[in-house]
């Protein structure tokens, strides 16, 4: 759209770049220095009855730098190059010394009105679209464990806390402003690349799409809050004669969305759109979602709130989208510490330890298929939000009912859409009960205790057909005591429990997401993380903690605990 | 407030109308039913037709029902020939689409007008269901016959046989049988070479000097033959080699044009060989190596087709049994 298209068709338009083009106008040092820098020590040590073959102690740590050289050559042109130098303890004379390249990114604007980005770019639209969901447990780990999980696996799998992925490409900005009706328009394109590879094999895959997102005067009741609309969209092509595929993927995924607050208290907001998917057998699917969420706001932030939500949200068993099947973590992979366990020298599948140090157990490019469902943390959207074949009403309540305390509380019931492999629908619940507690001891100190209680059932199949019954409990609580006035020294004591047991059914997929085998069994799997910790936090970007964790794990297969006595010093610049 | 009223209902309509839309619900995947109830047998089992002439083009499938998809084996046993076809799948029942015969073989000989018996068992379980059908005539072979042996050895081969010791080179009618009543054996003893004798079919001797009219599409020709090795030996090679005039002058240019091959091992039972032209490869001294010519499978352009018979000279006595050499287009043969 361009200012006399827009005038043309009434809108008055002219096109605005306000915080973008106020941002240029500051003073930029024409080079400076971003980045972050860590370094961590990790002692483990395993241990398993009866094992006499598996190692028990592996020490492993390293330093490292990521050297973000941002340069402004013009007030409209900005060069950022980070480079990671990584050095292994113990790796002298520059043998454990790795360099690599961690963002590479052009940004610019044109004529003040257009901001361009390109190479190295994080992107997100909505959890139904173009959306990298957040790693297991995102928002509910205790302080120091989602503090090592963010400081090194998740930081170098490029998570951040908006569900932004990290893709190659490049993505176009601006804004339209308009005399009357809406009072602008963010408008946002992008193009990503995955490239094709294994020697013509892989086919070269490319995603497009953007969003456009409105703003409106609150035409329902104009004392309160703006309405948001807005319109995305994403597609997934495979590129023809890229590689030795004939047949190509697609998929593309249109959503509309908005936020309607209805009253000072009270606002309404939702997602609809469909998918379609072409498979490179040729087969098409298409299908719908829609998610509406209803909330109620009262109270203020600093003398205590009071937040409800209803959500009811329905994904079409043939609707499909990057996110949802691109999950944060790949579940056959193996992890690196203590691969192979037991005298039997058995593959140690990775736990939830693993999680907060190996990035290599983090999924960075888009996939075209669901992949098979793994129920060892998650059973009810094991893909996220956009899981699809759901329909899921949740009730969720925030509260602030005593002093210092605040009571977290959500309570949610899903059902399939379409059976697997009987008319049968399974159905879940997840319970989820959390609180919050400051109190006035020592130099000041926080508590929170959470139980959250999923389940999944489906009775009656037929005969001889084992009834779904799975259950995944999870127990967490943590304090935190400040040693010192300034709450530079901090003390944390934590605990995690993560659990499920039960007749369950794994669901086993194809490439074109059918479902090709369904494989029942029971499951067991029991994890303990205790964990201690002494904080010094020098300064909002800088902090040093000496810790212990245990991970006692006891599965159908193994029992096992590694524990670990770990320094981490994190720093950003 | 009517304007707030018309934006709600409009809304709460376009959900019930998303909502609403159809979605097909048929259950994913293998039903659960199938993989984890009872198993019985609901309905015997039963042939579509009581003779079968497959001269005629006529075939023959067999029906039955259980109450779980189970694996299944259906085997038609020949009375007079011994003759084998082994059908196996897993399914809830048997049909047209996954119990049909067409008159082929899975365990040689081939089929004769016979009555065969017919059994069906499911892997695991006690239950064995039978029945039995009439062979009215014998299935018509759908390929470029090189040679089946039921007339003797054809005289379009070229042959060179060394002077070895105990060589057989003929015609063998004695059980068990390939294809038909008659096949071919190759056998010998040459302490001072590798080949003990060699077949060779030129062009100019095939369809009256047309030559083997094959497919220009390599991925669809198979060359395939029946092959057998004398039990307790291990030591003969069969070595097919096809060698294509690639400038089409006529001749086969020794060193400038492709010459395509494969070694065959066979076992001590007949086995039906295919192999797809496009798969043959160029050996040297039995080593993959470099093409010779243009390195293009051009079946079209086949000059000539030999058959060595190899063996390592200190390993004595080698016997190998030969029966329908031919060719086929689009799939492997089905005897």
């Amino acid at each position: 759209m361009n200012v006399q298209t827009a005038s043309r068709n009434g809108l008055s338009a002219l096109l605005l770049l306000g915080a973008i083009s106020l941002g240029a106008q500051e003073y930029q040092p024409k080079f400076s220095l971003v980045g972050k820098a860590r370094g961590v020590y990790f002692a483990d040590q395993f241990a398993m009855a009866d094992d006499s073959t598996t190692m028990p102690r592996a020490n492993s740590g390293h330093v490292m730098a990521d050297l973000g050289m941002r340069l402004v050559p013009n007030a409209q042109t900005e060069v950022l190059a980070m480079v990671r130098v990584r050095n292994d303890y113990g790796g002298f004379w520059g043998s454990g010394v790795t360099f690599d390249l961690r963002q590479l990114q052009v940004k610019g604007l044109i004529q003040e009105r257009v901001r361009y980005t390109l190479g190295d770019v994080d992107y997100a639209l909505t959890p139904f679209t173009f959306h990298r969901p957040g790693p297991l447990m995102a928002g509910i780990l205790p302080t120091t464990m989602a503090h090592l999980q963010g400081s090194i696996a998740g930081y170098d799998a490029f998570t951040t806390g908006y569900n932004t992925w990290r893709q190659q490409g490049g993505t176009v900005e601006f804004r339209t402003g308009f005399k009357r009706g809406p009072q602008y328009a963010d408008q946002s394109v992008f193009a990503f690349r995955q490239r094709a590879g294994f020697g013509g094999q892989a086919t070269e895959s490319w995603a497009f799409g953007g969003s456009s997102k409105w703003k409106w005067n609150n035409f329902l009741k104009s004392s309160v809050s703006p309405i948001y609309t807005g319109v995305n969209v994403v597609s997934i092509r495979d590129i023809a004669g890229s590689s030795n595929a004939t047949d190509l993927y697609g998929n593309t995924v249109v959503t509309s969305n908005g936020q309607i607050p209805l009253n000072r208290n009270l606002s309404f907001s939702f997602e609809a759109g469909g998918s379609q998917t072409q498979w490179i057998s040729g087969d098409r699917d298409a299908d719908y979602m829609l998610h509406a969420k209803l909330g109620y706001f009262k109270g203020k932030l600093d003398k205590g709130i009071s937040v409800h939500t209803l959500t009811y949200t329905e994904v079409g068993p043939d609707f499909y989208s990057p996110t949802a099947q691109t999950t944060p973590n790949i579940g056959g992979i193996a992890p690196a510490a203590f691969t192979r366990i037991g005298n039997q020298k058995s593959i140690r599948k990775w736990t939830y330890l693993d999680l907060f140090r190996e990035s290599n157990l983090y999924r960075y490019r888009w996939t075209t298929s669901l992949g098979s469902d793994n129920n060892t943390y998650l059973i009810m959207d094991p893909k996220g939000q956009a899981t699809p074949n759901r329909r899921t009403l949740e009730g969720t309540s925030t509260a602030d009912l005593w002093k210092g305390g605040r009571l977290v509380a959500s309570a949610a019931w899903a059902q399939e859409i379409r059976g697997q492999g009987t008319p049968k629908l399974t159905q879940f619940s997840r319970v989820d009960v959390a609180v919050h507690q400051r109190l006035n001891v020592a130099q000041g100190a926080k508590f929170h205790v959470r139980y959250r209680d999923q389940r999944a059932w489906r009775s009656n199949v037929g005969d001889d057909v084992p009834d779904t019954r799975y259950s995944l409990p999870w127990l967490i609580f943590g304090g935190e005591v400040a040693l010192t006035k300034d709450q530079s020294f901090t003390l944390h004591a934590e605990y995690l429990q993560l659990a499920h047991s039960g007749f369950a059914y794994d669901i086993i997929r194809n490439a074109e997401n059918q479902v090709i085998d369904i494989q029942g069994g029971n499951r067991s799997h029991l994890e303990r993380i205790p964990s201690l910790a002494l904080k010094y936090t020098a300064s909002e970007n800088s902090d040093l903690t000496l810790g212990w964790l245990s991970s006692a794990v006891k599965t159908l297969d193994h029992q096992y605990s590694i524990q670990t006595l770990y320094v981490l010093y994190a720093i950003s610049f | 407030m009517q304007f707030r009223s018309k934006y709600l209902v409009a809304g709460l309509g376009l959900a019930f109308f998303i909502a609403g839309c159809e979605r097909d619900l048929t259950p994913d995947g293998p039903s659960l039913s199938d993989l984890y109830g009872t198993f019985k047998v609901k309905t015997a089992l039963e042939s579509s037709r009581a003779q079968v002439d497959f001269s005629a083009g006529q075939s023959v499938y067999f029906t039955a029902e259980t109450s779980i998809a189970t694996d299944f084996v259906l085997e038609i046993k020949g009375r007079t020939s011994g003759a084998v076809k082994r059908i196996t799948g897993k399914s809830r029942t048997l049909d047209v689409s996954n119990a049909l015969w067409q008159g082929e073989t899975s365990q040689f000989p081939t089929f004769q007008t016979e009555v065969c018996d017919v059994q069906l068992t499911f892997p695991g379980y006690s239950d064995t269901l039978t029945t039995e059908v009439t062979v009215t005539g014998k299935r018509v072979v759908e390929a470029t016959i090189l040679d089946d042996f039921e007339g003797g050895i054809s005289p379009s081969w070229t042959k060179f046989i060394q002077s070895g010791a105990n060589m057989q080179f003929n015609i063998q009618t004695a059980p068990p049988l390939a294809e038909g009543s008659k096949y071919f054996r190759l056998g010998g003893t040459v302490g001072w070479d590798w080949l003990i004798g060699m077949y060779e079919m030129p062009k100019a001797n095939m369809n009256g000097g047309a030559g083997f009219q094959l497919s220009n599409d390599a991925e669809k020709v198979f060359f395939n033959g029946v092959f057998r090795q004398m039990a307790g030996l291990d030591n003969a090679i069969i070595l097919l080699q096809l060698r294509e005039d690639d400038n089409g002058d006529g001749t086969y240019s020794e060193g400038s044009e492709d010459l395509w091959a494969v070694e065959i091992r066979p076992e001590s039972a007949w086995e039906l060989m295919s192999f797809k032209y496009s798969d043959l490869v160029t050996l040297v001294n039995g080593a993959v190596s470099a093409a010779i010519g243009n390195g293009l499978h051009e079946p079209e352009k086949l000059h000539r087709l030999s058959i060595l018979f190899l063996a390592n000279p200190s390993s004595g006595y080698a016997q190998c049994d030969a029966d329908m050499l031919a060719f086929t287009e689009n799939a492997p043969l089905a005897l």
